[in-house]
Parts: C-alpha cells; sequence; structure tokens
C-alpha cells in the first residue's frame, strides 16, 4: 500500500495514507520482532549456551573431552549405526518408492500410510516394542540368548530400534518424486531395449537423485542423534553400548557439565552440517522445477 | 496386492515383496506385539496399570503440558509462519533454517541445554530466580522443552498455506469496506485455520512421545513432573513390561488419534486450497 | 517390416479401449490412426510397443506372433506424446541409450549418433540438455532417439500435438521426408484429421474402440464410410432428403459442396436465406435459415463467385448441394 494510488492524490488522501503506512510498519515491525525474538529465546539460545559452555573450561578441556576413549567409542558406535542403518532404508526407500511409485495395485494407500505409522510412535514406545519382542524376557530374546546372541542392551538393538525410528525417511521422499515423475520414462527406457536393471539403474536413480538426498540427509542426522528410543535398548555401557546423545547424558548426570557440552556441540555441528545441506538441496529442486516448467 | 495388469516395467514383485517383508519385520511385527503383550495379563491387568495414580498422573501431566505447548506454539508459531511468508528483512533466510533446527538437534542435546538455560543457576533461570520465578524442574520448563521440539510443526505447516493465500483477497475486504483487523480477522483467519488446526495438532503429537529434551529439565517427581514416557522408562527398568507395554499403548492410540485428526483437517485445507 | 493385429480387445474397467480392432500395415508404409480423445487410439499404439497386453486378440510382425513379447524384445521405436526425454542425460546419451544398452561399441553408438543427429539437423547440439532445446527440438531428439536401433516400426504418439502451429506445418513436411528417406513402417496417433491427412500414406479413423474406417486419405474424406466419419473429417450440413425409396433419410453436405442461385431452377434445390457472411478468409462462408433444415446451414464459396452473386444478409437465395450423401448408419 503506497501513499500514491494514482495523480490524483490530494494532501489530505497523501496524509491518511501515510498514516496507514505508518501504523502498518510498526505492525510490521512488531510481528517481526516477537516472532524473531521469540524463535532466539526458545531455540537460539539453549544452543548458544551449549557452545558456550562447551568452552567454559577452556580450548584444551574441550579437546580433551572430546578424545577421551569412552567419547571416542561413543562416536564410533554412532558413526557404526548410522553407516549400517542408512544403507538399509535407502535399499528400503528405492524398493517401496518402485513398487508404489511405478505400479498400480489394491492397497497401495493402506501400505503409504503402514510406511509413514514409525513416524506415529514415540521414541520410548519404539524402544520398547523391541525389548518386548526380543528382550530377555521374550521368546525369541531368550532363543537368541542361548544361542550366545545379544541383541537388546548391545549394538544390535540400537541399530535395530534405529532402523526403526529413521524407517520412513528415505521412503517418504523417494515415493513423493518416484509418484510425481511418472512413468513415461521407463517406459520409453524398456521401449528402447533397456533391462530392468539398466531401466533403474540408468533412467530411475539419476531421476530421483536429489530427493533421495535429501532423505538420508534426515535420516542419517536422526540415526546419528536419537536418543529415547536408543536409551530404552542400550545398555548404558560406557565405552561400549552408549552412543553420543547417550554419552552426552552419562556425562551430564555425572556433573562433568562443560565435558557433555563438549560432545552436544559435535551433535550440534552435525544439526548445523544438516540444515545447510538441507537448505541447499531445497534451493537446488527449486531452481530445477522453475528451469522446466 | 496384485497388479491390475501387467506393466511393461519390471521388477513389482521384488520391490513389493521386499517392501512388505521389512516393513512386516521391523515395524509391523514388533508393534502387533506391544498390543499383545499389554493384554497378556488380561484386561484387568491392563486397566490397573493404566489407571494406576501414578500412570494416571503422568498421563495427565504428558496431555495437558503438551496442550499448553502446542497453544503456545498456535500463537507464536503463527506470528512466525506469518512474518517468513509475508515480510522481507535481513537475515531471513538464516531465520528461516533455523526454525528446522528443533528438528534436526538430538533431543538430548536439546535437553541439556534447555536445563542450562533455564534452571536456577542458568543463563535465563538465574535472573527469575530471585523473583520466585523457578522454570526447570517444575512443569514451566516441560512446557518451554515441548514448545521448542513443537515450534517447526506449527511453522512448517502453516507457512506454505499463507504463502499461497492471495493477498489480494485482503485488499478486496479492504476496498469493501473493512479495516485491517477486519480483514484480517474475517477473511485471513478462516482461511487459514484448517493449517493452524494441523499444526497444533502436529506439534501435539509430537509433544505427546517427546522423551530427550523432557527429562533434563522436568525434574522427573513421580506424580508431579513425571511424563509418561519416562513413567515406561522406569517400569522397563523394574521389568514390569506388561505395565509397561499398557501406558505404551494408550500412548501409541493417543498419538494415533492425534494424527487421524491431522490428516482429516488436512484433507479439509486441501479441499479448500482447490477451491480457492 | 509389415505388421498386422487381429480382434484386439482391451478394457480398463469399465472403459472400453479396444473393441475388435483388426488392421494390417505394409513394409515401409505410413498410417495415422485418427480420431478424438479417449477413441483407444494410444492404447493400440502402445499395444503394438508392448507396453499394455491386449486382454484378447494377436498382434504379428512380419507374420511372427509377439503378442506376448516384452517391449524390450520387440525392437519398436516410440515417440511418446511428451517426449519423456532423460533430462538428466545429453542429447548425446539420450540417443545413444538404445545403442548402449544393446552393448553397441563405443565407436559404432559414436557414429550412429552423429549420423541421427545430422539427420534431425541438430548436429551442434549434442552436448546440451533436454531442458536446454525448445519444443520442436526435444520432438526431433525424441524421433533420433527412438530410430537409433534401427527399430521395426516407428510408433508415434501425437507427435505434433504440443507445438504451436507453424513448427506443427515444418514437422509434418519434415517427418513426411524424413520417412521416404528411412522408409521405416511408420504409425502416428493423432486428434488432428489436417497432420493425418497431409503426412499419412492411409488413415485409420477410430471412434469408442473401434476402427470406423481405413483407407487413403483422398478416400476417405470423398467416401466417409459413416456419418461419424463425415462429421468428425469436417464441417457437414444436415437436413432431411427423401431417399430412393422415397423415405426421409438425413442428407449430408460438405459447405464446399453446395452452389448457389438467385433463382430456384433445379427441382432439387432448397429455399434459404442468408443470416450471415464472413468474408475475411481464403473463402467465403454464409450461413442461412431453410425452413427445411431445423440448424444452420453453411456454404462455402471462392471469392470471385462470391463477388460475381452480388450476396449480402437478409437476401434470398437457392441452395443447389452438388453431392449428397446419405448413411444406412447414424452414429
Amino acid at each position: 500500500m503506497s501513499g500514491v494510488l494514482d495523480g490524483r492524490t490530494t494532501p489530505e488522501t497523501a496524509a491518511r495514507s501515510r498514516a496507514v503506512g505508518r501504523s502498518e510498519d510498526i505492525v510490521r515491525v512488531a510481528l517481526i520482532a516477537v516472532g524473531v525474538g521469540f524463535l532466539g529465546v526458545v531455540v537460539v539460545l539453549p544452543i548458544a549456551a551449549v557452545l558456550v559452555e562447551a568452552f567454559s573450561d577452556g580450548v584444551p578441556a574441550y579437546f580433551r573431552a572430546i578424545a577421551e576413549p569412552d567419547t571416542l567409542a561413543a562416536l564410533r558406535l554412532t558413526i557404526g549405526t548410522a553407516a549400517l542403518v542408512v544403507p538399509v532404508n535407502v535399499v528400503f526407500g528405492l524398493a517401496a518408492g518402485w513398487a508404489i511409485g511405478k505400479f498400480d495395485f489394491r492397497g497401495k494407500t493402506l501400505l503409504t500410510s503402514l510406511i509413514e505409522l514409525p513416524f506415529a510412535v514415540s521414541p520410548v514406545i519404539s524402544g520398547l516394542i523391541f525389548v518386548l519382542a526380543i528382550g530377555p524376557r521374550s521368546a525369541l530374546g531368550g532363543w537368541l540368548r542361548e544361542h550366545g546372541v545379544r541383541v537388546i542392551f548391545a549394538w544390535p538393538g540400537i541399530a535395530l530400534v534405529t532402523a526403526f525410528v529413521t524407517f520412513a525417511y528415505v521412503a517418504r521422499e523417494v515415493i513423493t518424486v518416484m509418484e510425481s515423475t511418472g512413468r513415461d520414462k521407463e517406459e520409453a527406457a524398456v521401449v528402447l531395449g533397456a533391462s530392468g536393471w539398466q531401466t533403474f539403474w540408468h533412467v530411475t536413480l539419476p531421476s530421483v537423485r536429489w530427493g533421495l538426498l535429501y532423505g538420508v540427509i534426515l535420516c542419517n542426522a536422526r540415526a546419528m542423534g536419537e536418543f529415547g528410543a536408543v536409551s530404552v535398548v542400550s545398555g548404558h555401557v560406557r565405552g561400549q553400548t552408549n552412543t553420543l546423545p547417550l554419552h552426552v547424558e552419562a556425562l551430564y548426570e555425572d556433573y562433568r557439565f562443560s565435558a557433555a557440552f563438549a560432545v552436544s556441540s559435535l551433535l550440534v555441528g552435525l544439526a548445523v552440517v544438516t540444515l545447510v545441506a538441507k537448505v541447499s538441496l531445497e534451493a537446488k529442486t527449486r531452481a530445477k522445477g522453475k528451469v522446466q516448467s | 496386492m496384485a497388479t491390475k495388469r501387467r506393466s511393461p516395467i519390471p521388477g513389482f514383485r521384488l520391490t513389493l515383496g521386499f517392501t512388505l517383508f521389512y516393513l512386516g519385520l521391523l515395524v509391523l511385527f514388533p508393534l502387533a506385539l506391544l498390543v499383545a503383550k499389554s493384554a497378556s495379563g488380561g484386561w484387568g491387568a491392563f486397566w490397573r496399570a493404566v489407571t494406576s495414580p501414578r500412570a494416571l498422573a503422568s498421563l495427565r501431566f504428558t496431555v495437558l503440558t503438551s496442550v499448553a505447548a502446542a497453544l503456545i506454539n498456535v500463537v507464536f508459531g503463527f506470528v512466525l509462519a506469518w512474518v517468513l511468508a509475508r515480510y522481507r528483512f535481513p537475515g531471513k533466510r538464516i531465520v528461516d533454517a533455523i526454525v528446522d533446527l528443533p528438528l534436526a538437534l538430538p533431543t538430548a542435546v536439546a535437553g541439556v541445554a534447555l536445563a542450562t538455560v533455564y534452571s536456577d543457576n542458568g543463563w535465563v533461570g538465574s535472573r527469575l530466580a530471585p523473583l520466585g520465578i523457578h522454570l526447570a524442574f517444575a512443569w514451566p520448563g516441560v512446557v518451554i522443552a515441548l514448545v521448542f521440539v513443537g515450534l517447526p510443526f506449527l511453522v512448517r505447516t502453516v507457512q506454505p498455506v499463507i504463502e499461497e493465500l492471495d493477498p489480494a483477497v485482503e485488499e478486496a475486504a479492504i476496498t469493501l469496506g473493512a479495516s485491517r483487523a477486519q480483514a484480517f480477522a474475517r477473511v485471513v483467519l478462516p482461511a487459514l485455520a484448517p493449517a493452524l488446526r494441523a499444526g497444533f495438532a502436529a506439534a501435539l503429537a509430537r509433544a505427546l512421545g517427546e522423551y530427550g529434551s523432557v527429562v533434563f529439565i522436568a525434574g522427573n517427581m513421580p506424580m508431579k513432573t513425571e511424563i509418561s514416557s519416562l513413567l515406561i522408562m522406569t517400569k522397563l527398568d523394574q521389568y514390569d513390561y506388561a505395565g509397561a507395554a499398557s501406558i505404551g499403548v494408550v500412548m501409541l492410540a493417543l498419538s494415533l488419534v492425534v494424527l487421524v485428526v491431522i490428516h482429516a483437517s488436512r484433507t479439509s485445507s486441501e479441499k479448500l486450497r482447490a477451491l480457492a | 517390416m509389415s505388421f498386422e493385429v487381429h480382434g484386439l480387445e482391451k478394457r480398463f474397467g469399465s472403459y472400453v479401449a479396444l473393441d475388435g480392432v483388426s488392421l494390417r500395415v505394409a513394409k515401409g508404409e505410413l498410417v495415422a490412426l485418427l480420431g478424438p480423445s479417449g477413441c483407444g487410439k494410444t492404447t493400440l499404439l502402445r499395444v503394438l510397443a508392448g507396453l499394455e497386453t491386449a486382454d484378447s486378440g494377436t498382434v504379428l510382425f512380419d507374420g511372427v506372433d509377439v503378442t506376448r513379447t516384452p517391449p524390450a524384445s520387440r525392437n519398436v521405436g516410440l515417440v511418446f506424446q511428451h517426449y519423456a526425454l532423460f533430462e538428466h542425460m545429453t542429447v548425446f546419451e539420450n540417443v545413444a541409450f538404445g545403442l548402449r544398452v544393446r552393448g553397441a561399441s563405443k565407436a559404432r553408438v559414436a557414429e550412429r549418433v552423429r549420423e541421427l543427429l545430422a539427420h534431425v539437423r541438430l548436429e551442434g547440439f549434442a552436448s546440451r540438455l533436454p531442458s536446454q532445446l525448445s519444443g520442436g527440438q526435444r520432438q526431433r531428439i525424441a524421433l533420433a532417439r527412438a530410430l537409433a536401433a534401427e527399430p521395426r516400426v516407428l510408433l508415434l504418439d501425437e507427435p505434433f500435438g504440443a507445438l504451436d502451429a507453424r513448427v506443427r506445418q515444418e514437422l509434418r513436411v519434415w517427418l513426411r521426408r524424413l520417412h521416404a528417406d528411412a522408409g521405416v513402417t511408420t504409425v502416428l496417433v493423432t486428434h488432428d484429421r489436417e497432420d493425418a491427412f497431409e503426412v499419412a500414406d492411409r488413415v485409420a479413423v477410430m471412434n469408442a474402440g473401434r476402427l470406423e474406417q481405413v483407407g487413403k486419405p483422398v478416400d476417405v474424406f470423398h467416401d466417409p464410410a459413416s456419418a461419424w466419419v463425415m462429421r468428425f473429417l469436417g464441417d457437414v450440413n444436415e437436413f432431411p432428403v427423401r431417399s430412393e425409396r422415397g423415405s426421409s433419410v438425413v442428407g449430408y453436405v460438405r459447405p464446399h459442396e453446395i452452389e448457389l442461385s438467385r433463382s430456384g431452377t433445379d427441382v432439387a434445390s432448397l429455399a434459404a436465406k442468408i443470416r450471415r457472411v464472413h468474408s475475411a478468409g481464403a473463402s467465403v462462408r454464409i450461413e442461412f435459415e431453410a425452413d427445411a433444415a431445423s440448424a444452420p446451414l453453411v456454404a462455402e464459396l471462392d471469392e470471385r463467385t462470391f463477388q460475381s452473386l452480388k450476396l449480402s444478409a437478409g437476401d434470398d437465395v437457392f441452395l443447389l448441394p452438388r453431392r449428397v450423401r446419405v448413411f444406412d448408419r447414424h452414429a
């Protein structure tokens, strides 16, 4: 709303619209202040606190905390879990995307809903269901223990619950992209003589690569950062079954705050890297959409 | 699940087979066991576990703090979504990215961070404690944590709807003689109501099951500031698996109900947009 | 390659896409499947490519039954309506795809792609991405890609559908020449009768899953097999006439097959009043009201005849149909 609408603006109306403009400016500035201020207090301030407190005992103490054997063990477990779980969920996501995106069959909507079901299950319940399924008191868990396999309170359990909580991250993105790209390109490839595998590898996979990467980034962030679900099935053995988030908790409960924050800062770094990757991917797919439309 | 017609594209059986196998093994089988376990002691045992004073207190506390946090997010998340959708200001792209931070940040880190800032000797808490305001280890701390984790759900549900809302509709209302406030209340708000409801439900669903960001700031006193997720954890530590499963089923049912509401309001808001 | 289809039937739920279609196409022929949208012509094309399987009926390529042969083994070239170019591959890679998946040598691929790009006159575009091409260029790349592996039959789905009128006209001429050079048996699907008549050796007119008429463009246009084909192929006047047996039937007359005169000399002439004259065009269109016909009638005259008759709106004239068609079956 500018003050000048046409050449016949009288001083009177100009003054009035200036007044309107001023009150709108005030509203705008106030709303921006409230929104951004709220975000600052609730989100930015606590994260700033982590980074500041991480160095409260000095830079050497920060690096000592990170180089501790228990921290390094937790880092290894966290990266190892993600390295196992993310590829498995990628394979699943691509399979689900192919089946749902490229074919018509009865029960497709139901299947899509079931795939998203783990999003509705809270972290502690995610852990709980695996304790019930393969924990020490379950039939399956008892059988496994007799054969010397520890799943719950050991890394396989951690990998299982992590796979559960990150189940749909890749699948959701890949299904969406594969549905939206349709079947023309695959049909064209098949008519040109390509085998199923050639079609998937040379035609379909490149066309979903950004959606796939987006899903992988979110899946990885959750896999590395999951706390509640992993907490239920981990034996909380330091240096063995503690992931990075669990190690943060252990340090915090020992009142080793600056060490806890030093380890936390690693996870903040993960979150920031995730967000930067996410934003740049979103910008990329948006730009691509513009070129094509 | 069978194809209606043979497709020229190969791989249907293989991919659908693997999808169903993985889904069944990792998701459906364990979830079915949860329901079975909660019923293993019979209806009486289930009812006793769920209606014990401690369980009821935790459920009440969880629901009340979650609703409070979701309502706070409806107000401030709406403002933030509006600002991001309608205004240009320096640093907007960074602000927009930061909104997603609670989703990307591990909840344990959020928990220790919030506890540090809002506890009585923390950055903010230490300034409020002399005034007799104690946030951490009491319900306000829990609400703050739930606001933290729920905020992106609200903003990301409402923001795209505001962006799609044609400003000409507001201007039309004003040319018809409405004041700015009237145009907002009568034209803008009703158009955004379905998205606000959906955002509220999404934030609520997340809050009901939240664990990591809450346990560090809640104090976790039974009957007072104990959330249901923590009670499940405690019961597991005591090897009361049936009790844990019973509360788990109730929590799962609660969040499913909320998600069904999300779905319902999402489809109605999509219908509205399709009409517009 | 010649091909034939026999008694093809295909349903999607309650929708009948193909209702007993039989057609034979000779080696090197260019046949247009012409019909309104939803008539089943694209389904027929997809059955030929192997992308759909007919519920019943057979497909023979050079007399060999390929009804159950998967698309990858049929060696047909198919140009999709929206081209279905691989957006992440360069023009070169798109054209090379069919050769590479068949394991052609690098040198052979390079040579064949160069040859094809020269053929479609896009030599300098090998390293471009499809998104950097215009609609007509994308179309030609889709054609080059379909032709790369020397298909036994070339199938084109609405090849001119997404292009503007001028590019469309150029491409028709170009496609005709390409077909003359390559000599590959070609089937093109279109809803536009000008596309079909201008490009095809023979036209197969389809309606509601059936072939209404198959023949040379000139025969189909001048001797439509049914009232439906008559109406589909152009403007037509309908009015009651007496049949040879004396009963009243509907006569069909094209606007350009009507003569006008000021006086009713012939017994077959029809009194009418001019309602409107549209003279801004290659020919003059005149609209009439006649007591004998319920709907307004239209005639087309050339400019000179129109001038010599000195006609204007409101005049009473007599119409003399030079050719009246009568059909047993009324669609």
